[in-house]
């Protein structure tokens, strides 16, 4: 459970700094090697958390619905850091 | 050169993963206490980590090659996602089975290695034809 909370607060991040910065600098200031090294970046905080989603979910940790909300949260900015939370809850809870 | 050392350490990282995957959905068919514990502080150790790096080295290859365009490396981002879900899946159920005990009949780990024998072929297919 603590490997896919910090999972899920590396993705929240890697997506603020595509969203955040690595956009508006390609976009605003013209600099497209902001994206180039930030998406990549992003990608691979997206599969590594992708893989946390489902190993805790074959563990019995989470059901589906909370995988849905896990995967769904991926895509949200700040939605990781609200998951993370969650997850934090459930984890107490036990 | 920098690009081919970059794919030697992707093929070097997928052989390793692929491997480990193997070990955890034998240990998973027939199932020992010991040799699941062995096996599970071998992928947190090994392979996980080399799934880490051939995902790494793969995005540096799309980078320096400029194949992020390319339609082929779309469909095979999607087949390496689902590996890495299948591997996610096999890693999950091995915890579960350790905590839980083997409860026979075991069915565990059945689908996994035909799953994702199949899920290699196409990746490879993908990488060597690139259509």
């Amino acid at each position: 459970m603590i490997g896919l909370m910090r999972a899920a607060v590396f993705e929240a991040v890697t997506l603020l700094a595509l969203f955040g910065v690595a956009m508006p600098l390609k976009y605003g200031a013209g600099i497209p090697e902001a994206v180039s090294v930030a998406g990549p970046v992003h990608g691979l905080a997206f599969i590594v958390f992708l893989w946390f989603v489902v190993r805790s979910w074959a563990e019995g940790l989470i059901n589906w619905a909370g995988a849905l909300r896990l995967f769904v949260g991926a895509f949200i900015p700040f939605g990781g850091f609200v998951n993370e939370r969650w997850l934090r809850a459930q984890w107490e809870d036990v | 050169m920098l690009y081919e050392l970059t794919k030697a350490a992707h093929l070097v990282s997928l052989f390793v993963w692929i491997g480990g995957m193997v070990a955890v959905a034998l240990a998973l068919r027939a199932p020992d206490p010991a040799h699941m514990k062995a096996v599970k502080a071998y992928d947190r150790a090994v392979t996980t980590p080399a799934m880490i790096l051939a995902l790494l080295f793969g995005i540096l290859l799309g980078v320096q090659g400029g194949w992020f365009s390319s339609a082929w490396l779309g469909m095979k981002i999607v087949l390496v996602l689902v590996l890495s879900g299948l591997h996610g899946a096999l890693v999950g159920t091995l915890r579960r089975t350790i905590w839980e005990g083997p409860t026979p009949p075991v069915t565990r780990g059945r689908p996994f290695l035909p799953v994702g024998l199949v899920l290699v072929v196409l990746i490879v297919l993908l990488v060597t034809t690139k259509p």
